[in-house]
């Protein structure tokens, strides 16, 4: 029916009208018209439209950053310090003086063998036990040296030293009132018996080993030797006064609990000045630890508290809570803390949640998808420029030229591509590349490997175009060669290349979500799609933050279908035999 | 015929040859520290040999303190040999690490390549003859899909749903807890369960392109003219099918099943190393990670030969399938 009413209609028409002109569409057209005829092809270009807007754009809207981490304040118990009853020797070596581990450990042995000198490397150190865990180490250095021989003393200085005579007579009475120390111009003098000999010699300061714990009043307050030394005779001996650098101090000491309370008598007034325990409390963080503080906690420790209030800075009561373990106590305390927004499940503010670092995770999509698709075009262009020149080259000269350049891109297409770049990628991770380097490099690789099948495309279409007629034309033109292959040649390719191109911007996608899934591509901090899902190489993560790897992994999906289905309408339309 | 053969197969060793230059090349422009840290590394793990040792067997093996030609001559002819050196990351000669571990690859591999041809050529034809049909729009989706689906997306898509949320299939692995404790039928059923998830894997990322393939040539199959001959001589729609276009439509698939068989003993890296099979791939992905040089190198060439391989086996196969190749 319709075709007698056209063939009515042209028999009664004579003129070439408007009416009467056959519509012809440019080849252009004709492509585009059978592109956008399938509906496969127009939901690829949707796709990528919209992809490349969530990317590019999004990254515009977002009001978070790529990198931006989120926080949040929250109030949890957590150590604040720690109290135990301090078993081991405590060392305090006096100034300018050192005490090697090494003796330390000499040391230990001589107090459980009851000896009361110990050789370290080749160093003669003595020990003068000054109380209940409580030892003076001490070096003599010989002053003078006494042998009796059948009833007749003899008295032979040390090399360097002088013996006076009114050394002589002190030392005489010393032995006399049989006492081992006598002083003389302010120093102590020693007097070791040993057989026939008698040794006299200044004993140099080392250390003060004791279990004792110091702890100063006042945050500015320096606990030197001396005083450490005199304070714990006091304790020892019980005197509660006691004088030492040029100052007085009194001290009160509690026996029950061996510690005590030290006061500096200072113009008839009693300043605190140091409380010594054999408990040693420690903050967790290097916070000062007043002494009241420390008290409380000994008070609570010795009434078998499990809690107390104790007022801080601002003079508001804080409740500690004493957890005991063994001899070991720690005080724990409710403080505001500043936590990462880890894994935050999808809310108002963050509508795909929160990654492991604390970050959004559609803001990561947006700058990954950035990364992925820039990645995708730049080696793209840089396949498109090796495989077009050298498979155009080799297409349109053929002979040697063309077996030359074929054989080397077989070599290229034979490189196994994929386990190059991880090992490439591990061999970077050991020189520690930085990530905006890595990109680059990573790019370049993709790029130098990828080109084998652009060139053996291109040349198989030259090889066929460069016999036709219109290449005799340009050649009796007289159009120079290079011309004549990248003017009249190569654009009779596009339509290939942009298929082929297109196929390949979706596999590239997928090779980079490859390697960065294994961590060897793009590297934090910069995202890419491939990095995100990593997350999942944690079983946890994987199984309870769905929306940590699903959308990234769907991101992926749909662009590289998206790509696929645009390469395969474009294939379609420019096939001409595809017929719709 | 054989002519062609020996051409074909000259043309080949010649650019393995280069391929295996280039790939030594690479090795060799590794940063020293990177070598001697990695050779350390192995040494100071319990049983290994001592770092000297280590330096001394790859010297020897890879001619370092020679120039990279020398080097390269040194280590062709070690290789030819079959000496690819020891392990660093299995403590084991190269060879007999990959004999232990490549036929897990080939079962893997064998079994999700027989499932891919069973599924994709059908299709493949039923989209062809309804071309632009519905069913022809799915089978077309379904194969870019599978195509554009990332493996270790749908791998651990896979795990979450049918290890995790299911519970059918363990999360990693090839044998169960209990292996040991089973009679040989439930060794086998364990084995095979065990392989379920990564076959689904990758046979659902390897359809598509067979998919595609097939359903390509059919179209050109279907559209010319001795197709149009025979239904003009009214045979049935079945036999013009069947006989007619399917047989034509095998040339061009049976030549690129043939080229790919080779590469079924290459392993799949990315599905073996996320279900932990201890496959050529998760093996050599393994060695690349850790710097286990002598590995990767064996590895690479192997790659590029079944490469090769596949080429040289398609080309054959295209001249013995189609009678037209062979005149020309």
């Amino acid at each position: 029916m319709a075709n007698k009413d056209k063939n009515r209609h042209i028999s009664t028409s004579t003129a070439l009208d408007d009416e009467q002109r056959v519509k012809v569409l440019s080849p252009g057209m004709l492509v585009a018209k059978r592109f956008f005829r399938n509906r496969l092809a127009v939901a690829g270009i949707i796709i990528l439209i919209s992809m490349f807007l969530f990317s590019f754009v999004g990254g515009l809207l977002t009001p978070y950053d790529e990198t931006q981490v989120f926080k949040f304040y929250d109030i949890i118990e957590k150590d604040y310090a720690g109290a135990a009853v301090n078993t081991e020797f405590q060392y305090y070596e006096a100034e300018g003086e050192t005490f090697p581990a090494v003796a330390k450990a000499q040391l230990i042995l001589a107090i459980n063998n009851g000896e009361d000198s110990f050789v370290s490397k080749d160093v003669n150190y003595s020990l003068i036990n000054e109380g209940k865990d409580f030892y003076r180490i001490v070096q003599y250095q010989e002053v003078a040296r006494i042998v009796t021989k059948k009833g007749i003393s003899k008295l032979t200085p040390a090399e360097g030293e002088t013996f006076t005579s009114e050394m002589e007579s002190l030392y005489l009475k010393a032995v006399e009132e049989g006492q081992d120390t006598f002083e003389y111009d302010g120093t102590v003098y020693h007097i070791l018996q040993n057989g026939s000999t008698t040794v006299i010699a200044k004993a140099k300061e080392i250390s003060i080993v004791s279990k004792m714990m110091f702890s100063a009043y006042s945050q500015d307050t320096v606990i030197d030797y001396n005083f450490r030394y005199a304070a714990e005779k006091a304790m020892n001996t019980g005197e509660s006064r006691f004088e030492v650098n040029g100052s007085e101090y009194e001290m009160d000491l509690d026996v029950e609990d061996n510690s005590a309370v030290f006061y500096l008598l200072k113009d008839g007034q009693k300043i605190e000045y140091a409380l010594a325990s054999n408990m040693s409390i420690n903050a967790v963080d290097k916070d000062f630890l007043s002494i009241e503080f420390k008290a409380a906690v000994l008070n609570a420790i010795d009434n078998g508290d499990t809690s107390f209030v104790f007022p801080d800075k601002d003079g508001t009561e804080v409740e500690y809570r004493l957890v005991r373990k063994n001899n070991q106590y720690t005080i724990r305390k409710y403080t505001e803390t500043e936590l990462i927004n880890v894994y935050e499940s999808p809310s108002k503010k963050h509508l795909l949640g929160t990654d492991g670092n604390g970050m959004d995770i559609l803001t990561r999509l947006m700058y990954g998808g950035r990364i992925s698709l820039m990645i995708g075009f730049l080696v793209v262009i840089i396949e498109l420029i090796i495989g077009v020149i050298l498979g155009g080259v080799a297409g349109y000269f053929g002979g040697w030229v063309d077996n030359l350049i074929m054989r080397f891109v077989d070599i290229i297409y034979c490189i196994p591509s994929l386990p190059l770049y991880i090992i490439i990628g591990s061999v970077m991770d050991f020189l520690r590349i930085d990530p905006k380097i890595r990109i680059f490099i990573l790019m370049i690789i993709l790029g130098l490997l990828g080109w084998p099948s652009i060139a053996r495309m291109v040349r198989g279409q030259i090889l066929s175009l460069r016999e036709q007629e219109f290449m005799t034309a340009t050649e009796a033109l007289g159009i120079s060669v290079r011309r004549r292959i990248f003017k009249h040649l190569v654009p009779n390719v596009i339509p290939q290349l942009t298929v082929i191109a297109t196929m390949d911007l979706g596999s590239i996608i997928l090779t980079e979500a490859t390697l960065s899934f294994f961590g060897l591509g793009v590297k934090f901090p910069y995202a890419s799609w491939g990095n995100i899902i990593n997350a999942v190489n944690n079983i946890y993560v994987m199984t309870n933050y769905w929306f940590v790897w699903i959308p990234a992994g769907l991101l992926i999906l749909i662009t590289v279908l998206g790509f696929n289905f645009v390469g395969d309408g474009l294939r379609d339309a420019f096939d001409p035999k595809m017929k719709r | 015929m054989r002519k062609f053969i020996i051409k074909r197969l000259a043309i080949s060793v010649v650019i393995l040859f280069f391929v295996a230059l280039i790939v030594y090349t690479i090795m060799r422009c590794m940063p020293a520290s990177f070598v001697e840290k990695m050779a350390r590394e192995k040494a100071s793990l319990p049983g290994g040999k001592s770092y000297r040792e280590w330096l001394e067997q790859l010297e020897a093996a890879y001619g370092l303190n020679k120039s990279i030609p020398a080097g390269f001559i040194h280590w062709l002819g070690q290789a030819i040999r079959g000496n690819f050196g020891d392990s660093w990351a299995f403590n084991v000669p190269v060879t007999e690490k990959f004999s232990e571990v490549i036929w897990d690859s080939f079962t893997l591999g064998a079994i999700s390549f027989i499932f891919e041809i069973l599924i994709a050529v059908p299709l493949g034809i039923l989209a062809a003859r309804k071309q632009y049909s519905r069913t022809d729009y799915a089978v077309t989706v379904f194969g870019l899909i599978g195509i554009s689906l990332p493996s270790f997306f749908f791998a651990t898509l896979l795990k979450y749903v049918f290890s995790i949320k299911l519970g059918w299939f363990d999360l990693f692995g090839m044998i169960g807890r209990m292996y040991e404790h089973l009679s040989p039928f439930g060794k086998f059923l364990d084995r095979a369960n065990h392989l379920v998830l990564p076959i689904v894997t990758l046979t659902i990322v390897n359809i598509g392109a067979l998919m595609r393939y097939t359903r390509t040539n059919m179209l050109e199959v279907l559209n010319s003219d001795y197709i149009r001959t025979a239904r003009a001589k009214g045979l049935s729609e079945r036999r013009v099918i069947n006989y007619h276009a399917f047989r034509n439509t095998l040339i061009p698939i049976v030549t690129i099943i043939g080229g790919t068989l080779p590469g079924l003993f290459s392993g799949a890296m990315i599905t073996e190393t996320l279900f932990q099979i201890e496959g050529i791939g998760y093996t050599a992905y393994q060695a690349m990670t850790t710097g286990d040089i002598p590995f990767s190198m064996f590895y690479l060439v192997f790659l590029a030969m079944l490469t090769l391989l596949g080429n040289l086996i398609a080309d054959i196969l295209y001249a013995v399938v189609d009678p037209r190749v062979r005149i020309n």
